[in-house]
């Protein structure tokens, strides 16, 4: 919808007959409220159709949650043990179903619904199919509910996009605004499904979009919070997981967490680099195979789950009981173990479904596991095994999926508990640098290029180094009017000197280049003073060092050179910049980077 | 637009209908794995009831109840760390509660630790209780006593008696005879004879109190009053062998003008 057709007013509406009595008053209601609704800038539109899209999300994810949880029931049964005959047939039997599905039904499920959203963003300009919202609900419902190990975020997110692309097409809003419509409805999805809107808001930041642009930021936090006000109002306000209160009592502590950081950096490699080998090689198995993926996985999950159940599944009361303490050290060893292997049958197999739950149920047990061994040793730590569980769910986001501002607003908006935030972010610090280290392309563009897509990197955005003006320009011994001289001294050098474009100081304060038609001019009379008004000068933009190369760029334009002025005091020249300077400083940063 | 709108509140009411049914379905399924727990715990069987609260707690993650009755199954089940764990966790939030404070000192005495254990039975003395608050602080205090005189701390569980004495109503039989009954195995036959003389005054022909208050007046060396209690105890129904052998001694040893002037 762009902004002409806004203000365009409903054609032959005035020309219908009117109808009357209760229908003729609606109608005329409704007409007048449209009118008026569609005077409003798109700008604002885009704010108002950013809470719909969140009360829309709400309520699907939901509808999402619900159903998983009745799939659960209906084939694995209520309780924590199903049966062994139903423990090996349900998840593979319903494995073959959701192979079907995915590759016969609604080819666009398999995949990170991450990545599907960022492809909407940088690729197909916003549009996701509709089809994928209904596919991602279907199969993600019957797989996470058969037992498979993935969680209900990434589907939620990829339904938010999807929802929100459809009434943004719907609305024929302009393209610009249809690109940046996805990530809007993926902050509403996920926030719903984790009951956690900062967290959402800052990992569609972080992970998607790559950046705080103004444009889109205040549309992603009205979508995320009015779908966590409608996932509240049917669910309830209570947080995804009931944390114990903690408190470190002696900074010592900070090292056991410190640990931890390690331990969770090396459980994420491990899960980082099972993806990575296994998950190439089923996609180069025939086609057909992928018919039976699923159901593979589903099988060597049932043969886990006869002896370790709480693997199946998402596994949020898994994770609840870890948090308050209820296994000991050597299960929740185990059951991190086997979920980082159930979670990479599940994935690597191409089952729709999530990786945040799991990454949170792994860290837990992990977590958990090394709280638990740290008691055994130290009896004075105060932290319980819960808050280590707390801590390595932060530590295990951080490592995996390398958001590590998300992953400790996370901890700290799921416990409520601020006091948590330095163990947090001491963990999820080591966790993410060791993770780094050792798996050098993040586990998203792992996904995307696996998949023969080119997304950007966001970590790479993000620690890509910035070339400033400072890298490249000169220091003006030669180019400009030094602080010692006078304007007539300055430029009688630089016709001495024969310089093409100099420098100069007016009297006003201001920096002007002398080009060579001046120089010219000023050689066909070199008798007599030479003053500002004599000279021909043109008044370029200014740079200050600290403007990165791409502003630099903006502001050179046809300029020969420019100046480089100090923020502090713009009287006072740092440096000149011409363009050949930043081809140059580009050049030569691309030489220190690729050292062959 | 308008078909937009539509379809928004067309879905809320879709979601409010699920939910409901959702809800109300959580709520059932936690009450028939708790009932489940219940049977199993009362059964015997305490990993089954394990399983099943904790199933129960999978749809109604809060209730207390549930989750006290599973640390009950988990000690049943001689999970004894596991069960501390989730107790102290429990107790965090409701120091003053009497059942966990009680269950923690009952864990605290098993494992031998007198400071913890009276700690945490005075926490349930002192405690907040749901249903029946002075039975259960009365049978908390005689608990903690009988655990120090198990410990062989008889000072402290004097202390424990003479404030049970003071809180045990004179008309609850019952109480007033363990309490005399716990004076007994202190060796405070004085304090004893105090108690069975009060449970008599409630229930003249109580055997046991009869009995008892005949024991404490012979350990006393008061044979006329303990033949008087073992002489009533017996008319009451009390013929063991202890009660016969206690008369036997009196009658022999202790002269009686009224008894002898009779034969």
């Amino acid at each position: 919808m762009s902004e002409a057709s806004l203000a365009t007013p409903a054609a032959g509406s005035s020309a219908q007959a009117e109808p009357h009595g209760l229908r003729g008053a609606f109608r005329k209601f409704w007409s007048a409220w449209l009118s008026a609704f569609r005077t409003i800038p798109e700008t604002q539109f885009f704010l108002l159709l950013a809470i719909v899209i969140g009360l829309f999300s709400g309520l699907v994810v939901v509808c999402f949650r619900i159903c998983i949880a009745w799939n659960s029931i209906l084939l694995l049964g209520s309780g924590m043990h199903p049966s062994v005959l139903r423990t090996l047939l349900v998840p593979s039997t319903c494995g073959i179903l959701v192979g079907i599905l995915a590759l016969r039904v609604f080819p666009l499920v398999r995949g990170s619904g991450v990545n599907q959203t960022k492809a909407a963003v940088y690729i197909y300009d916003g549009y996701v199919p509709f089809s994928t919202v209904i596919g991602k609900f279907v199969t993600c419902a019957l797989a996470i509910g058969s037992g498979q190990s993935l969680g209900p975020e990434d589907p939620a997110l990829q339904m938010g996009a999807g929802i929100a692309s459809k009434l943004g097409r719907g609305l024929h809003l302009s393209q610009e605004k249809l690109r940046l419509i996805a990530p809007v409805g993926a902050a509403a999805g996920l926030a719903a499904a984790f009951n956690a809107p900062v967290s959402a808001v800052l990992f569609v930041i972080e992970e998607v979009i790559g950046n705080w642009s103004g444009g889109v930021l205040g549309a992603v936090v009205l979508a995320a919070v009015s779908s966590v006000v409608v996932m509240r109002r049917f669910m309830g306000s209570e947080a995804l997981f009931r944390i114990p209160p903690f408190e470190v009592q002696h900074p010592a502590e900070l090292l056991a967490f410190a640990v931890l950081g390690v331990v969770g950096g090396g459980a994420s490699l491990v899960l980082l680099k099972f993806i990575a080998w296994v998950r190439p090689r089923l996609m180069a198995l025939p086609t057909w195979t992928r018919y039976l993926q699923p159901a593979g996985a589903g099988l060597l999950i049932g043969i886990i789950g006869i002896w370790l159940p709480q693997v199946m599944g998402a596994g949020y009361p898994i994770i609840d009981q870890a948090l308050h303490d209820q296994y000991t050290w050597k299960m929740l060893l185990l059951l991190g173990a086997f979920k980082i292997l159930a979670t990479g049958f599940s994935f690597t197999s191409g089952t729709p479904g999530g990786m945040f739950a799991p990454t949170l149920f792994i860290g837990a047990m992990v977590g958990g596991a090394v709280g638990g061994i740290e008691h055994h040793f130290f009896h004075g730590l105060t932290g319980t095994v819960g808050a280590f569980a707390l801590v390595g769910m932060g530590t295990l986001f951080a490592g995996f999926l390398r958001i590590p501002i998300t992953s400790v607003f996370m901890v700290i908006e799921v416990s409520g508990n601020y006091s948590a935030i330095l163990p947090v972010m001491i963990s999820n610090g080591i966790a993410y640098l060791i993770s780094r280290h050792y798996q050098s392309v993040p586990l998203f563009d792992m996904l995307s290029r696996q998949d023969g897509v080119v997304l950007p990197s966001v970590e790479e955005q993000r620690e890509r180094v910035n070339l400033r003006a400072e890298d490249a320009m000169r220091i003006p011994a030669e180019d400009a009017q030094r602080m010692d001289e006078t304007f007539e001294q300055s430029v009688r050098r630089a016709i001495a000197t024969k310089k093409r474009n100099f420098l100069v100081r007016m009297a006003s304060g201001e920096w002007a280049i002398i080009e060579p038609a001046a120089f010219e001019q000023l050689a066909a009379s070199p008798t007599g003073p030479i003053s500002e008004e004599k000279v021909d000068t043109r008044r370029p933009p200014t740079l200050y060092p600290d403007q990165t190369l791409e502003e630099a760029l903006h502001a050179i334009q046809e300029w020969p050179i420019l100046p480089v002025v100090n923020r502090a005091d713009l009287h006072r020249l740092e440096g000149v910049l011409a363009l050949e300077d930043v081809l140059a400083a580009y050049r030569k940063s691309n030489s220190e980077s690729s050292p062959s | 637009m308008f078909s937009s709108f539509l379809l928004l509140a067309g879905l809320f009411i879709v979601t409010g209908f699920l939910s409901k049914i959702f809800h109300a379905q959580q709520a059932s399924l936690a009450r028939h794995w708790a009932e489940q727990g219940e049977a199993q715990l009362r059964s015997g069987d305490a990993p089954g009831a394990i399983e099943d609260y904790r199933s129960a707690l999978v749809y109604e993650p809060d209730d207390r109840q549930n989750e006290f009755r599973l640390a009950q199954a988990l000690e049943a089940a001689g999970r004894t760390e596991e069960a501390e764990a989730y107790l102290v966790r429990l107790l965090e939030p409701f120091p003053g509660n009497g059942e966990i404070n009680r269950e923690l000192g009952r864990l605290a005495a098993r494992k031998g630790l007198e400071q913890e254990a009276i700690d945490y039975y005075h926490g349930a003395i002192n405690g907040a209780w749901a249903d029946r608050p002075r039975q259960q602080r009365i049978a908390s205090r005689e608990e903690l006593s009988s655990f120090l005189l198990d410990a062989g701390d008889t000072t402290r569980a004097e202390d424990e008696l003479l404030a049970l004495a003071a809180t045990v109503p004179d008309d609850d039989t019952a109480d007033v005879l363990q309490a005399a009954g716990l004076f007994l195995r202190a060796g405070k036959v004085a304090g004893a004879l105090r108690e069975y003389q009060v449970a008599l005054k409630a229930d003249p022909r109580n055997p046991v109190a009869l009995t008892g208050a005949g024991t404490c007046a012979y350990q006393a060396g008061d044979y006329r009053a303990a033949e008087d209690y073992l002489s009533r105890a017996k008319r009451e129904g009390n013929r063991n062998a202890a009660v016969e052998d206690m008369l036997e001694k009196i009658r022999s040893t202790v002269p009686r003008p009224d008894r002898d002037a009779k034969k």
